[in-house]
């Protein structure tokens, strides 16, 4: 990470202007252990009480660490019910990397929020809707599959939705790749 | 040359979030 991601002016400037960068040995006899670290670089965002809420492994270059969190400081404040907060983040990732493979995460968690914060099911539909259009290759299709079956249909009363999750029920995907 | 400024503390990296309302990014390297 030194070599690449931590000498490029973009990636120095938005850590700089948007997190408190610590850095830690992998080996460091209290948080090595406290974090689980098993493998190197690990990244995580960590709220100010110490809280992690994402954790990404692996060399990242310039162009994909900015996204990785800014999706990593979306969940965060989503973790802690600060939905506008976290819906600008995932929009950030949307907007400014669309091509990023993160993007098609970021539209999943956006509605998600938008749909905790509104209780509107039609943000349910728009994920399937947009990754299907946008991303139709992207595992997140699937994951957001069942939402396909919440659009109102020609049989459907106006206002109702079939199999609506309950409100706080809504399971997503934790962040993968990580040995424990 | 513009750097990151690291902090190498856990501790004074929470008690500067907290003063500032920013999140930590937690690096754990190995320089080997």
């Amino acid at each position: 990470m030194n070599a690449v991601a931590y000498i490029d002016p973009q990636v120095i400037s938005f850590i700089t202007e948007n997190l408190i960068p610590v850095r830690l040995m992998a080996d460091d006899p209290v948080f090595g252990p406290r974090f689980k670290i098993k493998w190197t670089p690990s990244l995580l965002i960590l709220d100010s009480d110490g809280n992690e809420h994402y954790r990404t492994l692996g060399f990242y270059p310039p162009s994909d660490l900015i996204p990785s969190l800014l999706l990593g400081m979306g969940k965060t404040y989503f973790d802690q019910a600060n939905r506008p907060a976290a819906i600008s983040l995932f929009q950030r990732v949307i907007t400014e990397y669309p091509k990023n493979s993160l993007a098609p995460e970021a539209v999943y968690m956006k509605e998600v929020s938008n749909f905790i914060q509104t209780h509107d099911p039609s943000h349910l539909v728009a994920i399937y809707d947009r990754l299907a259009s946008e991303y139709p290759d992207s595992p997140w299709v699937t994951r957001a599959d069942p939402y396909r079956f919440l659009k109102p249909s020609a049989e459907t009363q106006p206002g109702m939705h079939a199999a609506l999750p309950p409100e706080g029920k809504i399971s997503y995907p934790s962040q993968g790749g990580v040995s424990q | 040359m513009v750097e990151i400024n690291w902090i190498e503390s856990f501790d004074e990296g929470l008690r500067r979030a907290k003063g500032t309302g920013k999140l930590v990014f937690l690096d754990f390297f190995n320089p080997g």
